[in-house]
């Protein structure tokens, strides 16, 4: 395998994207292996090498004897060709085994852009993309939070892994390997497979609709446990992985990542991660400080950026800063902020973010818009984070707002652009005339995600959500402002995958074989290819990307993710009368129903803290 | 402390670019517990100063390496040894004083081993580089032996010159490896850097 890849690696841009052989990279001894377990990432090497989840889970596998995890990504479109020139197939990379002779292949579903890539990485491994055309192993098994509304592969994916996956992994290589040394066959092992809680076969369920041809729910055909996500209750007590593999193709930042709490319970009202990821739990802080150290030692990094959906909350930040802090040699980053003036001292006190600049999500321009989406953020905590970092002599500043969210009229653009010259204008005041700021604008678009409140919004048409963008970026011009908006196209797409249903799979296939890959990425996204798909597949694409009503059996709620459909509804409602829902962790429970669940005593974090 | 390193980027690791390579030997040395010295300035990142970069694809079998470390320390090539991925090794280092010059300047030619993809019938290559900066070729069966001058880090590639002698093949096709790098400095410097191959004198670490 080595010499063929030798004569075809110097023609392909990167070439060290294919040969693994990293520091910390797990090789056993062959002869032991009794599993092989692909960790299978559907975007290039760069993307899906730093991502932590499988760094863990990575660990997980290989701690267990006779199990070797290997990784693949999507190999670049150069990297394609030649393999199919030379007909080999997309192997992991540890060893170089061809995928087609692993017992497991696993995929993440980070973003519905990555779908084609799932499809082309098992064709490329000689594999139908069709699960039932796969009669034998490996079983294609998907997690992440794209799992969670799994429809749009439900005919390309043999069993979707439904929430965290630090234990449930166990509970699978258990079941497969103890299938194979009975010599089960594919079927049978997926039968099994079903039995485990979170879980979800999709061949094993049947889409019922009614003479309309209107969704109505999904029949299971035999006795299987509730289809409800799985979660770690003793999150506490978790262990951090103690080694991380480090690219060979340098990620922009080379630092460790340590997960200080998991979850968060602010409640913005178009944040799927925000629902999926309930309750939240935290790490205590000795242990947090221990782990990070041996992390660091192992990796060899001079960088530890402490993450979690919304890193201020952390009951002891400060603290947990000033420790890492105080070791030689080491910088910390906090990758999600809020917006207030606590959050940027602690930024100041981290000084890592210096160098990348300071970034705040208001996500949008009026209050009215933010008490809407229940961003708890007023323009007072917003003024106060920006002239603290001013003052503590920030000149870069990356704003985040989103387009098109439910209720948004012109009035809100306004506010954003107006919200960014008074920014300006205090930097004027606060730093003088000569020196210069930089503002860099992120405006995406609103997608309507399965499990938020917001689900059932519709989806801005394109004529609109250009006009908007439109009003922004004649009003703020390079080079002091750098906007940046989405495609429309792009999040069209997006929309169609996050809520489609079975039938998108065909969608999907279609714009695969037209040749659509690496979506995510613009120069490689085919909009009209997409467009034929949709159409021979004979989905309504209009209605597919309107308001759905209350009434309406969703694609995904046979999937339980703790949170109560009924709170999505009262929150939808909530947020059509402007009214706050606050955090669940400084106040009181709002009833989301996942605590209830879980059988977990939700987390209190006190007090808002207050820096100094 | 100023080490020159003589190690080999052989194999898989012959794949990694450049500036990531840069950034592997940052890591290798936190990992072995050997600090760098920082450079200067607004961004400062550890010193380290490579002969002459080689190209993605190109295996290394003597290549400098000059670093400066913040401590005097034991062991360095074991240390760095344990801790590099397989293909990086460490073969040899030569403590040198501060007046030494830098490994940049001790370059004056390079020695390329070029796999050809057949033998061909002679040796005669119209390339009006490989006119300046070849000095020396030598074909035994499909194999090619290049010495080329370097001349303020500017030379001809080898694969250019394997080219222009295999009519009819692009140049990745060719497994090229860098036996080594040459100096003309003679006996005018001391110590003499572990790999490094002298040009003038036959004397020490002869290559060719
Ligand atoms: S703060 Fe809001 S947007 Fe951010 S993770 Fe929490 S709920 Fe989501
Ligand atoms: S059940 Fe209550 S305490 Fe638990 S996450 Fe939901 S709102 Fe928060």
């Amino acid at each position: 395998m080595w010499d063929k890849l030798n004569s075809l690696l110097p023609y392909v841009e990167k070439p060290a994207r294919y040969i693994g052989n990293e520091i910390n990279s797990v090789v056993k001894d062959q002869g032991e292996v009794e599993l092989r377990f692909a960790l299978a990432f559907p975007d290039v090497y760069e993307i899906g090498s730093s991502y932590m989840g499988f760094q863990i889970l990575y660990e997980i596998i290989n701690d267990i004897p006779g199990a070797q995890a290997e990784r693949v990504f999507a190999p670049w479109p150069d990297m394609e060709t030649k393999l199919r020139e030379h007909d080999l197939a997309l192997y992991g990379l540890e060893t170089k085994t061809g995928l087609h002779a692993f017992d497991i292949i696993g995929f993440t579903l980070q973003y519905e852009l990555g779908y084609t890539n799932i499809l082309n990485m098992l064709d490329l491994a000689g594999l139908s993309p069709y699960a039932h055309e796969r009669t034998d192993f490996p079983l294609v098994l998907a997690g992440g939070p794209g799992a969670m509304n799994p429809e749009p592969l439900a005919d390309f994916i043999d069993a979707f892994v439904l929430g965290e996956g630090e234990e449930i992994v166990l509970e699978i290589i258990d079941t497969v390997r103890e299938a194979r040394k009975q010599g089960k066959d594919k079927g049978e092992t997926l039968a099994k497979l079903a039995l485990i809680p979170g879980i979800y076969v999709p061949k094993f369920y049947s889409p019922v609709y009614d003479p309309q041809g209107v969704y109505k729910g999904l029949e299971p055909m035999g006795d299987f446990p509730p289809l409800r996500k799985r979660i770690i209750r003793a999150f506490a007590g978790l262990p951090l992985p103690r080694k991380l593999v480090v690219p060979l193709v340098q990620p922009v930042h080379d630092r460790v990542s340590i997960e200080i709490c998991r979850g968060c319970a602010r409640g913005c009202r178009f944040c799927q991660a925000g629902m999926l990821y309930r309750p939240v739990r935290e790490r205590p802080r000795a242990k947090l400080v221990e782990q990070g150290e041996l992390l660091l030692r192992n990796t060899g990094s001079g960088e530890i950026s402490l993450s979690s959906l919304s890193s201020a909350d952390y009951s002891e930040i400060q603290a947990l800063v000033e420790t890492l802090m105080a070791r030689d040699g080491t910088s910390v980053s906090l990758p999600s902020l809020r917006v207030d003036s606590y959050s940027v001292e602690l930024a100041r006190l981290t000084k890592a973010v210096r160098k990348t600049g300071l970034t705040l999500a208001p996500e949008a321009g009026s209050q009215r818009l933010r008490d809407v989406i229940n961003k708890n953020v007023s323009e007072e905590d917003i003024f106060s984070a920006a002239r603290k970092a001013f003052e503590s002599g920030w000149d870069s500043l990356k704003l985040y707002f989103m387009l098109g969210l439910p209720t948004e009229t012109d009035e809100d653009i306004v506010g954003i652009i107006h919200m960014v010259r008074s920014l300006e204008r205090m930097y004027r005041e606060i730093r003088g005339r000569k020196s210069r700021l930089k503002i860099s604008v992120g405006v995406s678009t609103f997608i309507p995600k399965a499990h938020t409140p917001f689900q059932w919004a519709a989806f801005l048409e394109r004529r609109e959500v250009e006009r908007r963008q439109r009003l922004i970026l004649d009003s703020m011009r390079p080079p002091m402002y750098k906007v940046h908006t989405s495609n429309w196209e792009e999040s069209k797409l997006e929309v169609l995958l996050a809520r489609g249903d079975r039938k998108v799979g065909r969608a999907i296939f279609l714009a695969w074989q037209k040749g659509c890959r690496f979506d995510a990425w613009s120069e490689h996204f085919r909009p009209q290819l997409w467009h034929e798909a949709f159409a021979e597949a004979d989905i309504d694409v209009s209605s597919a990307l309107g308001e759905i009503p209350l009434t309406a059996v969703l694609p995904w709620d046979h999937i339980d993710i703790g949170v109560s459909k009924d709170f999505l509804q009262q929150e939808l409602a909530k947020a059509k009368e402007l009214q706050e829902t606050k955090d669940c962790t400084f106040t009181d429970c709002s009833n989301c129903g996942v605590c209830g669940d879980f059988s977990m005593t939700p987390l209190q974090r006190g007090g808002k803290p207050k820096c100094d | 402390m100023r080490l020159i390193l003589c190690y080999e980027k052989i194999g898989p690791m012959a794949f990694v670019a450049h500036l990531d390579f840069q950034q592997l030997w940052w890591r290798i040395f936190r990992l072995a517990g050997l600090s760098l010295e920082q450079t200067q300035g607004y961004n400062p990142r550890p010193k380290l100063r490579f002969a002459l970069p080689l190209a993605t694809g190109f295996q290394g079998e003597n290549e400098l390496l000059e670093v400066f470390l913040q401590e005097e320390n034991e062991g360095v090539v074991e240390r760095l040894n344990e801790v590099a991925p397989k293909g990086l090794s460490v073969l040899a280092s030569t403590i040198v004083p501060s007046t030494f010059p830098k490994v940049t300047a001790l370059v004056d030619a390079l020695a390329y081993q070029v796999q050809l993809p057949y033998v061909p019938d002679n040796l005669q290559c119209n390339l009006k580089e490989a006119e300046e900066y070849l000095l020396s070729a030598e074909l035994r069966g499909n194999e090619l032996s290049l010495l080329l001058r370097v001349d303020n880090q500017k030379t001809v590639r080898p694969d250019v010159v394997a080219s222009a002698c295999c009519p009819g093949y692009d140049a990745p096709s060719f497994p090229i490896t860098r036996k080594g790098i040459f100096s003309n400095k003679n006996e005018k410097i001391s110590p003499w850097p572990a790999g490094l191959f002298c040009l003038t004198s036959k004397k020490k670490n002869t290559l060719c």
